[in-house]
């Protein structure tokens, strides 16, 4: 590469490293320091869109790694810290302006929402067993979703992929919440274990217990939801056109 | 020796001097396009004729423009059974008249860009379109030709901008779909069945265009060539080094020759 090219982006390293905006993350409570988006990372989102299943699976992993890569401070962020950290990038990196069916929203007026909303453990059993539940991190999040992209990436019939993926998806969504089992005396900790191994114990749950775990999620997703809502029937959708859209 | 060459000056107003096109050149050419390879075609181009901060509208011009110079001076189209002939003068004249000067600069972000119509002549993705409507990058004093850096290095450049800066880009490419979409180069002539001919800039409606442009029957170029290597000029191979249009002018004087001397042959047999 020419000099004078790797001096021009330097340059422009140093300016995106000073245009930084802060944002307010719900898990430390404290505010963070995070770089506006690329056109890089704009394109990657977009690109997703024509991944069909696959696309949104990576789009999550997009969406994690715009958050790591842009903040400036060392944070392990929770999943609830996405909303409105991806909503703090769109508002400054293209505008708070946003159109939901042809109706025009501004990002300032969605509501926020606070840690103490949010039940960050839980424990649910049935008969004896017990499972720990707690929100997953990004870091988790990431690492799963890798394993469910290449889960899906194994079925090549489109339309077996799409029957298929609920299923899986379902499975490896309910993994990343859970911090333990414990069935008896014998206590599996999750992060002890391969994501193929917390599939089969997943799997292999009872259907009471297991829907106590997805009741949790969806409390957790409902609660984070929140910050997305100009009304109950207007939610904002963090898709591939998420920060290029007008 | 420098090969014969001529000066165009193009809708932007920029001059060029192209050289002449040979019809050794013009066998690559034809074998691109009878193959439909849009992108080696333009390849092409760009390296025999396009210097690479020509925007797409100037570049469209000037391959017209040569073949309509070196080639031959109008196309013709069948329309119900007929042929009509028209003339490139006239679509070149269009072109003049639609070109518009969208330059446009903005500063965001302490980053001056200036973009400008795509800086090329085939678009292989949709990142070339964005890329290529990047002419200019300035951070303070440091600045950066898009034109004079390679692929590679383009794209890290854009790769790297911040996304309100992709808005906008997005936005240019909206103004340019608003004036300059369609390109009326063939007007309508009902009077003789002629439909109206557009190209759109922001495709690769131009490359197709300029490929059945200078697209002929690969055989029948063939056959020329033996024709001319066997009877017009034998034993020579100063064909390739000859013009399409020169060739026609002496293929042209052949012809008139040949019936010249039948005509005296048939006069001789009459008495």
């Amino acid at each position: 590469m020419d000099s004078n090219v790797k001096s021009f982006l330097s340059n422009l390293q140093e300016i995106n490293d000073a245009n930084t905006i802060a944002i307010k993350v719900l898990s430390t409570g404290k505010k963070a320091s995070f770089k506006l988006a690329s056109i890089n990372q704009q394109k990657e989102l977009l690109r997703s869109a024509f991944d069909g299943v696959d696309g949104v699976i990576k789009r999550a992993n997009i969406l994690n790694k715009i958050i790591t890569d842009n903040c400036k401070e060392d944070i392990d962020f929770l999943i609830i810290d996405k909303p409105a950290i991806l909503i703090g990038l769109r508002k400054e990196s293209i505008g708070s302006k946003l159109i939901i069916k042809d109706v025009s929203y501004d990002l300032n007026d969605l509501p926020s929402i606070r840690k103490s909303d949010i039940k960050l453990t839980q424990t649910v059993s049935h008969e004896n067993i017990t499972a720990n539940l707690k929100v997953p991190s990004l870091v988790l999040d990431t690492e799963v979703n890798k394993k469910l992209e290449a889960e899906l990436a194994k079925i090549a019939d489109q339309q077996e992929k799409v029957k298929q993926s609920v299923d899986i998806v379902v499975s490896y969504e309910t993994t990343k919440y859970i911090d333990s089992i414990k069935i008896g005396d014998i206590e599996v900790m999750f992060k002890d274990i391969s994501a193929y191994e917390r599939r089969e114990i997943v799997n292999n749950l009872p259907l009471k217990l297991n829907n106590k775990i997805l009741e949790y999620i969806g409390a957790i997703k409902k609660s984070t939801d929140v910050a997305l809502r100009f009304s109950e029937e207007v939610l904002v959708e963090i898709d591939a056109s998420f920060l290029s859209a007008d | 020796m420098p090969q014969f060459n001529v000066e165009i000056i193009l809708p932007s107003g920029r001059k060029c001097r192209v050289e002449e096109l040979s019809n050794r050149e013009y066998l690559s050419i034809i074998k691109f396009a009878q193959n439909s390879d849009y992108a080696g075609l333009s390849n092409y181009f760009e390296d025999k004729y396009i210097e690479p901060d020509m925007h797409i509208f100037d570049r469209f011009y000037l391959l017209v423009y040569i073949r309509m110079l070196f080639i031959e001076s109008s196309i013709t189209l069948e329309v119900n059974k007929r042929t009509i002939d028209i003339s490139l003068d006239s679509l070149l004249n269009n072109l003049e008249a639609n070109y518009i000067d969208l330059e446009t600069k903005f500063e965001e972000n302490g980053i001056e860009i200036i973009l400008d119509l795509p800086q090329v002549t085939y678009y292989n993705n949709i990142d070339d379109l964005y890329i290529s409507t990047i002419k200019q990058v300035k951070i303070a004093d440091d600045i950066v030709i898009f034109s004079s850096l390679n692929a590679q290095e383009r794209l890290l450049i854009m790769d790297n901008l911040p996304a309100t800066i992709f808005v906008r880009i997005k936005k240019y490419i909206q103004t340019i779909q608003d004036n300059l979409l369609d390109i009326d180069i063939i007007s309508e002539n009902k009077s003789i069945g002629v439909q109206k001919l557009s190209v759109n800039i922001i495709g690769n409606g131009v490359m197709h265009f300029i490929s059945s442009l200078y697209g002929t029957d690969l055989k029948g170029f063939y056959t020329l060539i033996y024709m001319f290597q066997n009877t017009i000029l034998p034993g020579s191979n100063y064909f390739f080094d000859m013009s399409p249009v020169e060739t026609q002018i002496i293929l042209n004087a052949h012809s008139k020759k040949v019936k010249d001397e039948n005509d005296k042959l048939q006069k001789q047999k009459q008495r």
